[in-house]
């Protein structure tokens, strides 16, 4: 097989955070990393007297975890504040997060998250031996991730 | 405008919603690139045209009517 001309550099990418799944916000300007963790499935497993083996079964998709690394600033509105606002809700708000790797051009690939909810959030850690800028990392808990292609 | 036929889940952003494998698209004529893109990577394919059947050969049922009309 010949060497792909294909690659993709994530370094462009574009990142959009919501509340509701309609209303998108780009958070690309303080985006820094998203990093879903590996998504398993869950299995069981049952040995007998008489197999070496074990009897493998497959199970449902576990939920999935992303963790969305930014720049904190204090905007009125920026990454921060908008996962600020959906921890702490009443009920613990939700979140839904898309993510384009190749920059969200038309043909390029989008992985939305369905209705999760902002699992873990820190608030701003200061370190006097810090040289920033600060960066923080808030996590989000959904179900499943929906692959997609930007069209028109 | 070309038609084109969904294969793999699309989203619109102008339209703010996903268009599902099966649904036909119209895309202007003036986003060929992207066309020409999501052709490459097999997204979409050119919506078939159903055309009008046209009938030419001649069943017995015909040739039964024609003959009933000819002695009516």
């Amino acid at each position: 097989m010949t060497q792909t001309t294909d690659s993709i550099w994530g370094g462009a990418a574009k990142v959009e955070f919501s509340s509701d799944g309609s209303d998108w916000t780009d958070i690309s300007g303080h985006g820094n990393s998203v990093l879903p963790s590996p998504v398993e499935r869950r299995q069981g497993e049952a040995y007998t007297f008489s197999g070496e083996y074990p009897i493998v079964k497959v199970g449902k998709r576990n939920s999935i975890s992303i963790d969305v690394r930014i720049v904190y600033t204090e905007e009125s509105a920026d990454a921060f504040e908008l996962a600020r606002a959906q921890f702490e809700a009443a009920g613990g708000g939700t979140a839904y997060l898309r993510w384009s790797p190749a920059g969200g051009s038309g043909g390029d690939k989008q992985y939305t998250t369905d209705a999760g909810f902002v699992r873990v959030f820190p608030y701003p850690p200061v370190d006097a031996e810090e040289d920033g800028p600060m960066m923080v990392a808030f996590t989000i808990q959904c179900a499943q991730i929906i692959s997609s292609t930007v069209a028109t | 405008m070309s038609k084109y036929e969904v294969l793999s889940l699309l989203f619109s952003p102008s339209k703010n919603r996903y268009q599902y494998p099966g649904e036909v698209i119209e895309l202007p004529n003036e986003l060929d690139e992207l066309a020409k893109i999501l052709l490459r990577k097999r997204a979409i394919r050119p919506a078939r045209v159903k055309l009008p059947r046209r009938k030419n050969y001649q069943t017995n049922q015909d040739v039964k009517e024609l003959q009933d009309d000819t002695n009516n």
